[in-house]
């Protein structure tokens, strides 16, 4: 897919997004009682944000209907997305640490795995697929992941007192 | 706590430490590419809990210092912007060290960040405590309609989309609502689930957004190669004649910095671009920029730094923050029990000459370290990625669990990584949603308590002249990128006629 078509398809799935985000946030918000000795109540906020959101998202919808452009940030505050140029993006790369990380974290919310072996692990595979598979810096790597997560148990559970495990 | 007793404070050994660490952290990471300032920040936040204020308050403004500062080196060795604030020194400082003079061009830039960093300085400790003052008469109307400016001017001004940059900052207010109001003690939009009863805080949303996406991201290019010139220390002593030939383009550079710095969301970023671009205009030689040219660099690195102080003047005197990294020293204030604002001059004066104090001598030190310690940053260039990425992942788990000790927070966190690549791809600018997500509680609370003082009457909005200004000036600011549009439309039709 082009960058064109691909940023207009997103463009398309955000507006889909805040109007669902403004209906859910109304319905939501019309529930709440009034609040004595406030005139506004906790609900009134919400609401104005709701129909600011969705007075938005019908006026960007009418700009695309008429095939005007929403433009776009004019400086990225996280670099690189669009990949760069003189080499080839890795989504896979991208993919995969994404989800090693989402294991991490289950990893870590559910306390099925102790603190050190589960950010050994992480390290470990987050490294390697980092890189090219070969054993010289895959040895590395694994020096890399033992000698952290122990340096990080004792940063954080011994001189932080963090309850990891 | 006067501001020379803050100074004695600082340079006892303890919190010295504290501010050499601060600083030699953040130019580390300013010199790694796809690692910025905010994110150390963001990551080293939930681990101040365990300091004294002071000490971290100290340590944060050192790590924005040497983050800003930091993104010199790779810029200049590498054509690679370690901070996104150096794009304009990657033109010229690589030129002028691919020329054979790496030294002079580090010299040069580290030199005019210094003068950058001591005239924001004066600007912050001369500006700030008058308008302190002054703004302290202000009343919860008055404050409404400021948050309300910088949420309009952040969107209009700093980024390309004014109805994207909008909806950004309505959904970055969004996600503060959810859990216990704060005036009525009723639960609210927590949609049935449990874990938003305590509501979401905003440092698992801006770890996620910007430490999260910003890994997959530089995931994404780990293929990216690049030629780093070696450092030298040839050159890097700048003469005191250097001071003089560039000293009116590093007071000029200063001023656009302080300037764009106290200007909500605009950044620094935009500083540099601009004082470059002042600079390439008034030059005998503006066919030398993007060749090497010593006035660019100059122009650069001092308004990069001239916005740290600028930066700091709104967010202390208006608890107004206009970017990620003010954001998260606004935070890290409330989080210490500091409510940022007019007040905090009065109540806190320690804090506030630990905050003038910190600056200065952070810019030093940051000075000293670049000078001596050039070479060393240097290597950290080299660092494999591979150990980095995932490293920053921890941090950023452990960060967020660290804040309350629960991991829903760890959700939130992953969860806005991806709404960051999300809004990333849909071209959606960030900034405005994380001053929506920090300045929206202080919007509400202020309007309901001036509501609550005023009988329920929005009129005090248009009868109390302040309020009214500022109301007048939001309005323009609002209407301005429809102006301008309509006016752009028709510009051509006028021509062709």
């Amino acid at each position: 897919m082009n960058p064109d078509r691909l940023q207009r398809v997103a463009e398309i799935g955000y507006i889909g997004l805040i109007l669902v985000i403004a209906v859910a946030l109304q319905l939501e918000a019309r529930r709440l009682p009034p609040a004595p000795y406030d005139p506004l109540g906790p609900g009134s906020f919400p609401l104005w944000v709701s129909y600011g959101l969705g007075a938005l998202a019908v006026a960007m919808a009418v700009r695309l209907v008429l095939g005007r452009s929403l433009g776009q940030a004019s400086h990225s505050m996280v670099t690189g997305l669009e990949g760069g140029a003189g080499h080839t993006p890795s989504p896979a790369t991208a993919i995969l640490l994404l989800a090693f990380s989402v294991l991490y974290a289950v990893g870590l919310s559910v306390r099925a795995v102790p603190f050190v072996a589960a950010t050994m692990v992480y390290l470990f595979a987050g490294g390697a697929v980092l890189g090219p598979l070969r054993s010289k810096r895959l040895l590395g790597v694994a020096v890399f992941a033992v000698v952290a997560a122990f340096a990080l148990d004792f940063l954080f559970r011994r001189l932080f007192s963090l309850d990891l495990n | 706590m006067t501001l020379a007793e803050a100074f004695l404070h600082l340079f006892s050994l303890k919190s010295f430490l504290i501010v050499v660490a601060g600083v030699g952290l953040g130019v580390s990471v300013g010199v790694l590419p796809g690692i910025t300032a905010g994110m150390l920040m963001a990551l080293t936040l939930p681990f101040t809990y365990h300091m004294g204020s002071l000490d971290a308050i100290s340590l944060l403004i050192a790590m924005f210092i040497g983050g800003v500062s930091g993104g010199l080196i790779t810029a200049t060795l590498m054509r690679i912007p370690g901070e996104p604030n150096s794009i304009m020194t990657c033109l010229d400082g690589y030129q002028l060290a691919k020329r054979g003079y790496p030294g002079r061009a580090l010299g040069l830039g580290n030199a005019s960040s210094l003068v950058g960093g001591i005239l924001s300085w004066l600007a912050l400790v001369l500006v700030a405590p008058p308008i302190a003052k002054a703004v302290v008469a202000l009343g919860p109307f008055e404050s409404f309609a400021i948050i309300l400016m910088a949420l309009i001017l952040i969107s209009s001004l700093s980024e390309g989309s004014f109805l994207k940059g909008l909806s950004a900052g309505l959904l970055g207010m969004l996600i503060s609502f959810p859990g216990i109001d704060e005036s009525s003690g009723i639960m609210r939009l927590t949609f049935g689930i449990t874990a938003l009863e305590g509501g979401v805080n905003s440092l698992p949303v801006i770890l996620g957004m910007f430490a999260v996406s910003q890994v997959v991201a530089d995931a994404l290019n780990i293929e990216e190669k690049s030629e780093a010139i070696e450092a030298s220390m040839h050159g890097m002593f700048v003469s005191f004649r250097d001071y003089l030939v560039h000293g009116w383009n590093m007071l000029r550079s200063s001023l656009i910095g302080v300037w764009i710095g106290i200007l909500p969301g605009v950044g620094s970023t935009i500083a540099s671009i601009v004082a470059y671009t002042t600079a390439k205009n008034m030059s005998r030689t503006p066919e030398a920029f993007g060749t090497g040219s010593e006035e660019a660099i100059v122009a650069s690195e001092s308004a990069n730094n001239a916005t740290t102080g600028g930066t700091l003047i709104p967010l202390m005197t208006l608890g107004i923050s206009g970017g990620l990294t003010d954001s998260i020293l606004l935070g890290a204030l409330i989080i210490h029990n500091f409510q940022p604002g007019p007040l905090l001059f009065r109540n806190h004066p320690d804090i506030v000459n630990t905050i003038f104090a910190s600056h200065l001598v952070a810019h030093l030190v940051m000075f000293v370290m670049m000078t001596f310690g050039i070479a060393l940053f240097a290597k950290l260039m080299r660092l494999p990625r591979a150990f980095i990425l995932p490293m920053v992942i921890v941090f950023s788990v452990l960060g967020a669990f660290a804040l309350n000790n629960r991991a829903f927070d760890i959700w939130v966190m992953l969860t806005f990584g991806l709404v960051g690549i999300l809004l990333e791809f849909a071209k959606v600018p960030l900034a405005p949603f994380v001053v929506g997500l920090v300045l929206a509680p202080v919007a509400e609370s202020e309007l309901r308590a001036g509501l609550m003082a005023s009988g329920g009457s929005f009129m005090p909005l248009v009868e109390r002249p302040i309020a009214l200004t500022v109301i007048l000036i939001s309005a323009a600011l609002f209407v301005w990128p429809f102006y301008r549009d309509v006016r752009r439309r028709f510009e051509p039709k006028q021509a062709r006629a």
